[in-house]
């Protein structure tokens, strides 16, 4: 089997056991499991919506009738926990019942020919009919694909009927499922070779070689399969419907949204799909729904796979900090370099970092630098330097030697500010009348100490599985491409140099870390990555600034930028920037989060993603944000501050 | 192993090109139709300059090809050689084609396509014309493919104009030297799919010629077509006799990790010359084409000609013949390279084909037998 690491899901197509092995039934679960009514999602047009590397592929894949099917003589082969729990999930989902799948999902792919049907030449409405028949006759094809995979003989498989779809059913070909697929087979050939043509028909003769349109979704209700008394209900995943331009995306959707819809069908997409407001400012009164004129609410479900709303972040990150364990187990299983030695997870990662002497000695240092600058008296310094004693000995990840006076420094600068200045003519100072300590120490203080440490000393501070898992920010490929870096240290030390560590140190870890960050982002090529790299290097620079100042003021510091809500809504009044905005976050650069409350107000927070926070030395715990508007970014665009 | 079309094509590489165009052009009768691009690229007019130099009757479309944000010294640049070419042929069109859609989807092939379409079928471009050549040298291969595969679907007749390609190919050095960055995507030129529909799993044998500046590129490709089998062709003999080593080593990874290419798979294709890598990938198609039609398997076989010019014609003529899919990654942008562009033209690495016309009259009445369709 390949390394997992490097396949994206898409590339497991051949084989169902592989796949069905290296899933991970939490990453699922983030997704589906805030849908309590599975019918919800088998009844209504869903749209997944979700930058690459998020899962979309793998969640279709997953679904699919002949994965699925795999799935369930797996249960009855082995013994192995995951294929239960992924078992169970499709029961929850409505996928099975009595052991029998009762939903026949079948996939396709909306890539290039559907784009290129609306370059022909032909009316929009034309290349609508087209681009939608098209999507009929492969939808046939691939319930066809999924039955042959499944072992059930196509010609045993009746059609049943949408109510009103029987007349239309006999357009297609009639009741019998091999009928349908017939004529599905010359519809796609004579449509794929229009895509392929230098001169195309006319659109008489093209009419004349079609037959008229071919739109099954309209007439086929299910499936009767033999040895099964219920019939099957057809599930039609459309993936990478991203691909379509904004009139083909609205056509259809407005097709699968018809009430002669009855089958299950869910559209997977990146988010440049969305339109910029649809995306930028998502569920605010300026935003219009994509579908004009479709009753949205009731017949869509518009589910943002990483647009987790500001309450649930946490929870979805706890998710899925849980769901990159239990994935990179699994694909470690399949490295037999790292299985034959016992190496089965990432979960021994160190996290508590060595440093150098030399480090050790600047760093310690700092306190009396500080209280040297600040005149803060010895009383107080002292106080001081037992609360973060106190504090930092009831931890456990964490270099003392150098986080602990990194932390005294960052204090006695809060001491400070807190401190009422004297006169400059005050002739002395008493002592013993110093003020109360007011500060303390805590986790957010040493988020801090290690982002300052990093900065001055280079003492690394990315280190533990906990942690790659939030710098893959809720993006699964992210994940595995930070994770690989530490997984082939790993099979590096033991099959070349014979090592017997199971572990990694935090420099190890943080140097590769920050190395595939920045390679990641070296290699952004999406529309506007020129802009978007600007716009990325502009927020480092506030986000590094305002970390780096003494007291860090933000605790660990900042990895976002916040505008406030009511000026974010102006976006698409700064159109350059609302596109380098809207590919941004649809490649994972950073991410949208709206309706933070701070200062008495509300924000929009653009997060830098996981690579850059690794590649830049940022803090990679929440919430900390540099305060900014929409004309500071444009001015980063347009190179005035960048 | 059937006849393959172009077995003795009528070509010519280096000094001969030069020579050819002036004996071609010497001929009183003789009209030219000149197709080329008319961009920054450094190679853009020095072929067009031999045939203006030679050619009485002539007349040009000029395409330039138009990306989202270009650096303004790469657009002086594509001005100088614009100006350049409308005074060698002062009977000219500039067509400018937009090669991104603005939802950045890529559509300047199929748009090339239909501009010159219309010229030729509504607007009689072809009258009076007895060879049209098709100068790739300056065209990204999503417009020149497209351009000469209508052609040779329109002209693939008796008593149509001769069709000609060619191309300064300038070899690695001057082709290896622009940074591009890629579409996200690979792209099938306009045309270029192949006959069928490939299905989710065909036995896909991928064929990428390697050129190191483009691993981004060839990553995309190898990632999205998730080839059964790669046999990635390496130009070989080369003017740079370390051209293989270098390359080896610059795709250690990805031949030896993701690509999995056992040595008996490397292919080697002479690198000025377009016949050899054509009759090579002609006959690799054929052979493995007969045996899954056999299995009554589905297969395919996939051209990546992103590596040199002169290989990508070799391609084409292939793709052309055996109606193979090319996939490649449209440039979205370029930059100029830091040391700047090779500016001397070396007549050495010009390359011209014959592809359809006069010299085959016997060949376009009774065309060979070819072998099985590219998807079985």
């Amino acid at each position: 089997m390949p390394n997992p690491f490097q396949q994206r899901a898409s590339e497991f197509r051949r084989n169902e056991a592989e796949f069905l092995a290296t899933l991970a039934p939490s990453l699922f679960r983030m997704t589906l499991d805030h849908f309590d009514d599975p019918q919800e999602l088998l009844t209504k047009t869903v749209t997944f919506t979700a930058p690459p590397g998020s899962g979309k592929t793998t969640l279709s894949r997953f679904f699919q009738y002949a994965t699925l099917k795999r799935l369930l003589e797996q249960v009855q082969r082995t013994s192995d926990e995951t294929y239960e729990e992924l078992r169970d999930l499709a029961i929850e989902r409505g996928f099975v019942q009595d052991d029998r799948l009762i939903v026949c999902g079948a996939r396709i792919s909306f890539e290039r020919d559907y784009r290129e049907l609306s370059l022909i030449g032909y009316t929009p409405q034309r290349s609508h009919e087209l681009m939608l028949s098209l999507v009929g006759a492969r939808a046939v094809l691939a319930w066809r694909q999924a039955f042959i995979d499944a072992g059930i003989d196509c010609s045993q498989v009746r059609v049943i009927p949408t109510p009103l779809g029987e007349a239309r059913l006999e357009h297609l070909g009639g009741t019998e499922f091999s009928d349908i697929v017939e004529r599905a087979t010359d519809v796609e050939r004579i449509i794929y070779r229009l895509t392929a043509s230098f001169i195309p028909p006319s659109e008489d003769e093209l009419l004349q070689q079609l037959g008229g349109q071919f739109y099954p979704l309209l007439a086929i209700d299910g499936f009767a399969i033999p040895g099964q008394e219920e019939p099957v209900r057809p599930l039609l995943m459309i993936d990478d419907a991203h691909w379509a331009d904004r009139d083909q995306h609205h056509a259809l959707m407005t097709h699968l949204t018809l009430r002669e819809v009855t089958i299950a069908r869910w559209v997977l997409q990146r988010m440049e799909a969305l339109a910029p407001n649809d995306m930028l400012i998502w569920g605010q009164s300026g935003a219009t729904p994509v579908i004009d004129g479709i009753q949205r609410q009731r017949t869509v479900v518009d589910i943002r796979m990483t647009q987790a709303s500001e309450d649930m972040r946490s929870g979805v990150r706890r998710k899925f900090r849980r769901a990159a364990a239990e994935i990179a187990a699994r694909y470690m299983a399949h490295i037999p370099d790292l299985s034959r030695n016992g190496i089965t997870s990432l979960a021994g990662l160190e996290v508590r970092p060595v440093a150098t002497a030399k480090q050790i000695e600047l760093a310690q240092r700092l306190p009396e630098v500080a209280a040297q600058n600040l005149g803060i008296p010895p009383v107080q310094v002292e106080q001081i330097r037992q609360r973060v004693y106190d504090f930092i000995g009831k931890q456990t990840d964490y270099n003392v030697e150098t986080v602990a006076p990194a932390m005294v420094s960052i204090l006695l600068h809060r001491q400070f500010k807190h401190t009422p200045q004297h006169s400059l003519f005050d002739a002395h100072k008493d002592e013993s009348l110093a003020e109360e300590v007011v500060v303390e120490a805590g986790p957010e203080v040493a988020a801090g100490a290690q982002v300052h440490l990093w900065h001055k000393f280079a003492v690394p501070y990315l280190g533990g599985l906990d942690v790659v898992a939030d710098l893959g920010m809720e993006n699964v490929e992210t994940f595995l491409q930070l994770a690989w870096q530490l997984v082939r240290l790993l099979e590096t030390q033991e099959v070349i140099r014979g090592d017997r560590s199971t572990s990694l140190t935090v420099k190890q870890q943080h140097d590769a870390l920050m190395k595939e960050g920045k390679r990641i982002m070296q290699e952004w090529s999406f529309p506007h990555a020129v802009s978007v790299r600007k716009l990325v290097n502009g927020m480092v620079d506030l986000c590094v600034k305002r970390s780096l100042e003494p007291n860090a003021p933000l605790g660990g510091g900042a990895n976002a930028i916040g505008i406030e809500q009511t000026k974010f809504a102006q976006i698409l009044d700064h159109p350059k920037l609302a596109e380098a905005l809207r590919f941004g976050i649809a490649y994972n650069a950073f991410t949208l989060t709206p309706g933070r409350k701070a200062k008495g107000k509300l924000w929009t927070l653009l997060e830098l993603g996981g690579p850059v926070i690794a590649a830049c030395g940022l803090t990679t715990r929440r919430g900390g944000f540099v305060t900014t508007t929409l004309e500071a970014l444009s001015d980063m665009i347009s190179g005035a501050t960048a | 192993m059937k006849a393959m079309r172009w077995l003795d094509a009528v070509s010519h590489l280096g000094p001969q090109v030069e020579t050819f165009i002036d004996s071609l052009l010497a001929q009183p009768h003789r009209s030219v139709l000149y197709v080329a691009g008319a961009g920054f690229d450094p190679r853009a007019s020095h072929l067009a300059l031999c045939v203006a130099e030679k050619g009485k009757n002539r007349r040009a479309i000029l395409i330039r090809e138009n990306r989202p944000d270009p650096a303004q010294t790469l657009l002086d640049r594509a001005e100088t050689n614009e100006k350049r070419l409308c005074e060698a042929f002062p009977e000219h069109e500039v067509v400018h084609i937009d090669v991104f859609d603005e939802d950045h989807a890529v559509v300047g092939g199929q748009k090339a396509v239909a501009e010159i379409r219309r010229r030729i079928q509504e607007n009689n471009y072809l009258d009076q014309v007895t060879d049209v050549i098709v100068d790739m040298s300056a065209m990204s291969i999503g417009i020149s493919f497209p351009i000469v595969g209508l052609l040779y679907h329109l002209l693939d007749k008796p008593g149509s104009p001769n069709l000609h390609v060619v191309a300064a190919t300038g070899g690695p050095e001057v082709e290896t030297a622009i940074v591009a960055e890629y579409a996200e995507n690979y792209q099938n030129p306009w045309g270029f799919k192949g006959e069928r529909s490939a299905g989710d799993s065909p036995v896909r044998l991928w064929i990428p010629q390697l050129a190191n500046p483009k691993r981004k590129a060839f990553a995309i490709l190898f990632e999205e077509l998730s080839p059964t089998e790669t046999c990635p062709v390496f130009p070989f003999p080369a003017c740079d006799p370390r051209g293989v080593e270098n390359l080896l080593d610059q795709f250690r990874e990805e031949l030896s990790d993701a690509w999995r290419v056992d040595p008996r798979q490397m292919l080697y294709a002479a690198q000025d010359d377009p016949m050899d890598l054509y009759r090579t990938l002609s006959r690799i198609h054929c052979s493995r084409a007969e045996v899954y039609d056999l299995a009554k398997q589905s297969a395919e076989t996939v051209l990546s000609p992103i590596g040199s010019k002169a290989l990508a014609i070799g391609a084409l003529l292939a793709a052309l013949e055996h109606q193979l899919p090319v996939a490649y990654v449209e440039a979205r942008r370029f930059e100029a390279p830091q040391t700047g562009f090779t500016e001397t033209v070396d007549g050495g690495r010009f390359v011209h084909v014959w592809v359809l016309g006069e010299v085959y009259a016997r060949l376009t009445n009774e065309r060979p037998e070819s072998c099985p369709t590219s998807t079985v």
